[in-house]
């Protein structure tokens, strides 16, 4: 297995020629960029001369993560070849938001055949359900294959988000890389959060949107929560994800950023799915908190002989906005925990699909999510 | 650097300094941000921390609260209930010890498995052997009036029972009686699981009753036997004569000038004057006859073995001379005189109503005929202008003052068994002659221009009655009512039947009307007419006695009806008479194919039965299920058709 990892400014091209060497069936190229990069035709263009031959795995980002840095206006990109690994792709449009299911559905089964170890997703951010979508996935593979990958993100500016389809950025497709063969990977998402006051139960939701905690509006107790942070609504609704526990019993909480909030309706509306019943408590997190989370997020997924590997960094947008300009400090505690040679790259998300506690496979918010590959020699 | 607090500690290995190297001016920048932002979390931590902790302290509060109001409620329901239930049990107790003398339970195989409560009352004085056993099973019991079979078969369908009368047989020899009621009782998952009820010693109030009945039977008055009395008598020659073959006479005895004495004289001298002439006719009459009054002036004698006409001739004369003796009123000699009239037995009639009903008209016959005499009963006496006078008044005061009554014939389904209907056939309780038939009195409604004041008063009761049966039941059953040709043909009936059912508020579905062919007929377009404006009202119309008119069904096409009823006289040689069974055959087919139901009146054997069935006649009528009964008997009738078992029964050939 050989890596080569890259980066791309608009005024000075590439930071290195392309090693066009590397190009085969075998060669997975991943390249995260950033929304406005759908217009650069050189860009893609130099891509596709260099590697014909190579699945090609791209989605937008803001900003992107490169080693143990977080760069804005800049493109970054990985070049692999495996020598035993077998790379196939796939790419499957969301003709609508409810259709998110079946479009999942209908890529798992496009990539099913080959009995993938291991599918890498970037999806539309913006005209994808991203819980729905991962259950679709999840339920046309055979059982015990990872799934990985996030839902591409455009920053707060929630305006465009695509993912490269047939050498094109388009919006509204979902599109993966499957890898079978001697390959190891490892998977990891963590938040660092911390859920705070009492648990409410959710007796009224509707899919993503939450309109009754306790049997009272949901905005009106969530507000309540908040007392004078909550004048920062709605913009501080993204520092403070509830927390949701489906089972009481569970340990486990999952997060779902708030991502808007309806003063009229007092609901509040998620970046995933909120089951009626389930157990919901506020949450946050301090700067350290989520610096330290992406750290032990590199623990948990690295190998443990210390042999180096491809690290994918996927962290929420939202984790970006709120460390400011820490944001490195996520990048480079998470490097520094990886054996040392690793390579690291990576983008923000509008989603993160890691195993959680509740499946193996999971839509997440608000975590710093990493997955580490490496081709097993014989 | 282990001296540092941890968070301060990893601020300055991320921006790589150490406590022994001062950090150039930028680093410091650095520093100072990163220690104001680690600052701030932990200042909103705590906030949001203290808030969460004074938000969870109000709501346990509150919860507090809310639990001790809930508890207050909570003690409150618990105290009322409580006195409630003390009450009720209260209640109960003084109930079961006012309304009963002990209580017995039962399992599911009927045997006693308590007797409690008065027990020093209970006839049978040996409790714990009546333990274990079944009433039918303990010597003290007699059975009760309906049997052991049918009780039994009662209980086997796990119905309650009421105040059923068991006799005992007591130590010294006695008898005493109980009222005993009960219940079914099943367990929670619905299994029968035996009786429990009460019982009362009713031993008193019987023998009290047998005193009344006893004095019941004796005319206060003049101590002759009173008109129930006299019809035992008649009942019980009845019996001797088919023994010995005698025949015997029955004596309509009515005073001549009764009411000029009692119009001059007053009613004290009128009862002297009933007092001695009763004397009188005990002197006259024989060790084995008896006398009884059966009315104002209206005496009977039942005259027993008489080998000869003759002889019953001259009895008569002997009463007629004994009445006509001169009485003395007010120190004033005057003779009251008497007429009679005389049915004889078996050839006049081979019932004591018939007995005396045609003793009385063969009593008008001797009035005309000039008073103080007497006549037998001539087979076709026609009741006499002066009697159809009498009769038509007092049916009059009989309408006007609701003396009349609606008997009510139930229809039985032959598909189901259950009881779909009643026809209302009126009764008029006449004083004098006993409960009178419609055939008795309706002729002399039409003559004397009554009938329309008789339909409508049978339409108005008929509709109240039903009213009053679809408030007690969940499937009220419709009531039907014959219409006479001339309440039929009559402009003012459908604003009648009308007013009727809103007077009364029964819905109309309820009421059916039967109208005889002849009427139908009669006018056959009009008739039509009439009989879709009572369609339109919701009312059904059936065609009564069909068959009797001869007219073809077909011609009823045309008429908007819901059934047939095929006349009785079709009915009563059925099955062996070909040509009836033939025409029965006949109708119901050709009824079906115009989608009429048809119902059998008349119906009074099993044989009638199976072949109405398997000629899927829908409905039937007669004695063989049912005569026509007071309304009060109605529903416990239709109980016992609803209860499939019972519906059986009525089946078996």
């Amino acid at each position: 297995m050989e890596t080569r990892l890259l980066t791309h400014r608009p005024e000075a091209g590439w930071s290195s020629p392309l090693p066009a060497g590397l190009d085969s069936a075998r060669t997975l190229v991943a390249a995260f960029a950033p929304t406005a990069y759908a217009e650069r035709d050189d860009f893609w263009a130099s891509l596709a001369a260099a590697f014909p031959r190579s699945h090609v795995l791209s989605c937008s980002s803001v900003g992107a993560i490169a080693g143990e840095h977080v760069v804005d206006d800049t493109a970054v990109a990985v070049v692999v070849r495996f020598e035993r690994v077998e790379v196939t792709s796939a790419a499957v449009p969301i003709q609508a938001l409810e259709m998110s299911r079946r479009a999942g559905q209908k890529l798992g089964r496009a990539l099913a055949d080959g009995d993938p170890h291991t599918v890498i997703v970037v999806a539309d951010g913006m005209h994808a359900q991203g819980s729905e979508l991962v259950q679709g996935i999840a339920g046309a593979l055979p059982a015990g294959t990872r799934i990985v990958g996030g839902m591409a993100g455009d920053g707060a500016a929630c305006q465009r988000t695509w993912t490269l389809v047939d050498g094109v950025p388009r919006s509204g497709w979902v599109t993966a890389v499957a890898l079978s063969g001697p390959v190891e990977v490892g998977a990891a998402a963590r938040g660092g959060w911390r859920a705070f006051g009492t648990a409410r139960r959710v007796s009224r939701a509707e899919g993503n949107v939450v309109l009754e905690l306790d049997g009272r509006p949901a905005l009106a107790v969530y507000a309540e929560q908040l007392g004078d942070l909550a004048r920062g609504l709605p913009a501080a609704a993204e520092r403070f994800p509830l927390a949701v526990r489906v089972d009481a019993n569970e340990g486990a909480e999952l997060m779902r950023t708030v991502q808007a909030i309806d003063t009229d309706a007092q609901s509040l509306t998620c970046a995933g799915d909120v089951p009626q019943g389930a157990l919901v408590r506020l949450a946050r997190a301090g700067h350290e908190q989520l610096i330290d989370s992406a750290e032990r997020a590199a623990i948990a997924a690295k190998p443990r002989d210390g042999a180096p590997v491809l690290a994918l960094a996927i962290s929420c947008a939202s984790r970006r906005e709120a460390l400011g300009d820490l944001c490195d400090d996520e990048a480079a505690v998470a490097h520094a925990a990886l054996p040392p040679g690793s390579t690291q790259l990576g983008f923000y998300a509008y989603g993160e699909i890691a195993p959680s506690a509740r499946a193996a496979c999971d839509l997440h918010n608000q975590a710093f999510s990493l997955v580490t590959l490496r081709e097993l020699l014989s | 650097m282990s001296s540092f607090p941890d968070l301060l500690a990893r601020q300055l290995a991320r921006l790589g300094l150490t406590d022994a190297t001062p950090p150039d001016a930028a680093a410091w920048q650095r520093l100072l941000a990163r220690v104001r932002r680690a600052y701030a979390d932990h200042a909103e931590e705590s906030y949001l921390l203290d808030r969460a902790q004074a938000i969870a302290a109000r709501e346990s509060a509150d919860l507090d609260a809310q639990l001790e109001r809930e508890r207050d409620l909570m003690d409150t329901h618990v105290r009322e209930r409580t006195a409630e239930l003390a009450a009720s049990e209260a209640r109960f107790r003084s109930f079961t010890s006012l309304g009963s003398d002990w209580y017995w339970e039962q399992d599911a195989g009927f045997r006693f498995t308590s007797i409690a409560g008065n027990t020093a009352l209970y006839p049978g004085h040996t409790i714990a052997a009546h333990l274990g056993r079944t009433r039918w099973e303990l010597p003290e019991y007699d059975p009760p009036a309906e049997g052991w079979e049918a009780h039994r078969r009662l209980l086997e369908s796990h119905q309650p029972f009421h105040d059923v009368v068991f006799r005992f047989r007591v130590p010294n020899g006695g008898r005493a009686y109980a009222a005993v009621s009960g219940e079914p009782v099943f367990a929670p998952d619905g299994t029968f699981a035996g009786y429990r009820g009460i019982g009362r010693d009713i031993t008193e109030q019987k023998l009290a009753e047998d005193n009344i009945r006893r004095l019941a039977r004796f005319d206060t008055l003049t101590g002759l036997a009173n008109r129930s009395s006299f019809f035992e008598q008649v009942d019980h020659a009845i019996a001797r004569s088919r023994r010995t073959n005698h025949a015997f006479a029955v004596l309509f005895i009515d005073l001549d000038r009764f009411k000029d004495v009692n119009d001059a004289f007053g009613h004290a001298t009128g009862d002297d004057v009933l007092r001695s002439m009763a004397q009188r006719l005990q002197k006259a009459i024989r060790a084995r006859d008896s006398a009884a009054r059966i009315g104002g002036d209206e005496f009977v004698v039942v005259a027993e073995e008489f080998e000869r006409p003759e002889l019953v001739a001259e009895f008569a004369a002997r009463l007629l001379d004994a009445l006509g003796e001169p009485v003395l009123l007010r120190g004033q000699e005057c003779r009251v005189g008497a007429s009679i009239g005389i049915a004889l037995y078996p050839a006049d009639g081979e019932d004591a109503q018939t007995l005396l009903k045609r003793a009385d008209v063969a009593m008008y016959r001797a009035k005309e005929a000039g008073r103080n005499g007497f006549a037998f009963y001539a087979g076709n006496d026609a009741p006499s202008s002066e009697e159809r006078m009498v009769l038509a008044a007092s049916l009059r005061r009989a309408i006007d003052t609701d003396q009349l009554l609606l008997h009510y014939q139930p229809k039985v389904s032959l598909r189901t068994g259950v009881m779909t209907g009643v026809e209302a056939l009126l009764r008029w309780p006449h004083p004098e002659r006993g409960l009178l038939l419609p055939a008795a009195f309706i002729p002399l409604a039409e003559d004397a221009g009554l009938i329309r004041r008789l339909g409508r008063w049978a339409l108005r009761a008929a509709c109240r009655q039903a009213r009053e049966w679809s408030l007690q039941s969940s499937d009220p059953f419709p009531v039907s009512v014959n219409l006479s040709a001339r309440q039929f043909t009559d402009d003012r009936l459908v604003a009648e039947v009308s007013d009727a059912l809103t007077t009364a508020g029964l819905p109309s579905r309820l009421l059916e009307l039967e109208i005889t062919e002849s009427a139908m007929m009669e006018h056959p377009d009009r008739a039509a007419e009439k009989l879709a404006e009572l369609r339109s009202l919701g009312v059904r119309c059936s065609v009564d006695d069909f068959g009797t008119g001869f007219s073809s069904l077909a011609r009823l096409k045309k008429f908007p009806l819901a059934s047939v009823k095929i006349d009785r006289s079709f009915i009563g040689d059925l099955p062996d008479d070909a040509d009836d069974a033939a025409i029965t055959t006949a109708v119901i087919a050709m009824a079906h194919s115009l989608r009429l139901a048809v119902v059998a009146e008349g119906v009074e054997t099993a044989a009638q039965v199976r072949f109405l069935r398997e000629r899927n006649c829908d409905e039937v009528q007669g004695y063989f299920f049912a005569k026509p009964l007071p309304a009060g008997e109605v529903p416990a009738f239709r109980q016992r058709r609803a209860n499939p078992a019972v519906a059986a029964v009525g089946y078996a050939d």
